[in-house]
């Protein structure tokens, strides 16, 4: 679902930059949370590591950052991006899309207090992309996990629009395929189509 | 013709097709995006306190003068952090004594402290200290436990102590024979200079600098400085046994924190999107919200 903006997070960004304590605890509370989904998913291990350094570099660029919070998400996100990038690059590692065993290993990693809440989100993340080619599940990890919209999602990745719906397009299809249910019936088609 | 379409998918996406609306075929996609976008767990809100820190330091209102390194340190990869242990506690140690760090760590070390090595025996019958000196190779042998200390500025980043001990004795050894000696305790470490050239660059190294300089300022030279320096090992040599497993601990959390104030300047991602602006002019609604700074917790 894409992201709605929010006056508060406005606000949040503007006194974040004199280092109000509670506009920082507001931004981090609003994007923390899709940020480590979005790291676990794509780096496993490396999140928290990754995510500390996110972080650090929005505090310390910040007092030039202009924009409102659609823009700091979006700034968030491609620089967590570019630092999983960075990090496969370093370790020559394989894609994250390689199996449902791996969200095994990063579901026990997830030292989650609340571990039924936790799992229940990372099994979902897991299964979203179970399967998927590396650059289809980035984009759907950036369009249902970060929130971004498709034109986001393309200057954030480097790509035209038009190429990012295509590539979202066959993660869905391949999802939709895999988890299709028996009795799809084409009045239930119809109805969707008409809807829009 | 493909039942679900580009817009399709582009409005289910978007979150614009919810309920009845959504097909069969992407009604479990979309129990799984949903799902996906539950409120925070505790987990994902660890390290709130931590990022507020980092933002006030960046600002330059931190709460205390040590809160820049203990929040960078607190970020910083613990994987880091290790490998930052094992250079200082193996070759990090002796290309400081050699002056041969490279220079963007170097000039990282004087902010916090001055980094010698001392290898120091813990045998309680005969104790000796001795700086490795060697540039190419550190054979060390017997009982002994090697550490990297990282002194507090409290003396403008002299050595003192172990350290200055140790100082002293390398500088002993490289004055008076310049070739490989014996320390008199054959399970102790043996420090080598090959030539009279790698003498004189171990004499001009930093570590060096600061024992000139603190026996200059102590109106004395370096010998007479050094004659009156006792060897603080000796007293407390069994119990530095006993407290070297700790010691790494402590030395990994210092070098934690001197390395963390090299990650921001090394990271290859900056962010992209803040744009270079006159400061405090730089949103519009800044203006108009200064009102409500605080109508939100």
């Amino acid at each position: 679902m894409e992201y709605q903006s929010s006056p508060e997070l406005r606000q949040a960004i503007i006194d974040a930059k004199r280092g109000d304590e509670r506009a920082v605890t507001t931004l981090y509370r609003a994007f923390n949370p899709p940020l480590m989904r979005f790291l676990n998913a794509r780096t496993r291990l490396e999140a928290e590591d990754i995510a500390s350094g996110v972080w650090l570099s929005i505090a310390k660029n910040i007092a030039t950052f202009e924009g409102d919070d659609r823009d700091f998400r979006a700034w968030m996100f491609s620089t967590a991006r570019r630092r999983t990038i960075d990090l496969h690059r370093r370790q020559k590692a394989r894609p994250a899309t390689d199996g449902i065993q791996d969200f095994y290993r990063f579901a026990d990693h997830y030292k989650a207090p609340d571990t039924d809440d936790q799992l229940e989100i990372n099994q979902a993340i897991a299964e979203l992309i179970d399967g998927l080619p590396d650059d289809q599940a980035e984009i759907l990890l950036l369009r249902v996990v970060a929130g971004l919209s498709s034109k986001e999602v393309a200057q954030i990745t480097a790509r035209s629009e038009t190429s990012v719906r295509v590539t979202q397009h066959r993660a869905i299809k391949f999802l939709s395929k895999k988890n299709s249910s028996k009795n799809v019936t084409p009045e239930s088609r119809s109805a969707f189509s008409k809807e829009l | 013709m493909d039942p679900i379409s580009q817009e399709i998918i582009e409005a289910f996406l978007d979150g614009k097709i919810t309920g009845h609306g959504i097909p069969q075929e992407l009604q479990h996609v979309a129990q799984l995006m949903q799902k996906a976008q539950l409120p925070a767990t505790k987990a994902e809100l660890e390290g709130e306190h931590f990022a507020v820190q980092a933002f006030q330091t960046a600002n330059g209102s931190a709460l205390h003068p040590g809160g820049k390194s203990k929040v960078l340190s607190k970020l910083l990869s613990t994987k880091a952090a290790t490998a930052a242990v094992a250079v200082a506690l193996t070759g990090g140690g002796a290309a400081a004594a050699t002056g041969l760090i490279p220079v963007s760590f170097h000039h990282g070390i004087p902010t916090l402290g001055t980094q010698v090595t001392t290898t120091s025996t813990t045998s309680s019958a005969s104790t000796t200290s001795t700086t490795v000196l060697d540039s190419t190779s550190t054979t060390q042998a017997g009982p002994t436990s090697t550490s990297s200390t990282l002194i507090p500025n409290e003396n403008q980043g002299m050595a003192s102590g172990h350290s200055l001990f140790g100082l002293c004795t390398a500088y002993a050894h490289i004055t008076t024979s310049g070739t490989t000696q014996d320390a008199t305790n054959t399970s102790t470490s043996v420090t080598s200079l090959s030539s009279t050239s790698s003498t004189v660059a171990a004499l001009s190294s930093t570590a060096f600098s600061q024992l000139q300089a603190l026996a200059t300022a102590q109106n004395m030279t370096v010998a007479q400085l050094c004659a009156t320096t006792s060897n603080p090992g000796q007293a407390h040599a069994q119990t530095a046994k006993q407290n070297a497993p700790g010691f790494v601990n402590k030395a990994k959390q210092t070098i934690q924190s001197v390395t963390s104030t090299t990650i921001p300047s090394t990271s290859t991602t900056s962010a992209p999107v803040p744009q270079t602006t006159p400061s405090g002019n730089t949103i519009p609604s800044q203006s108009q919200a200064a009102g409500a700074t605080n109508g939100h917790g």
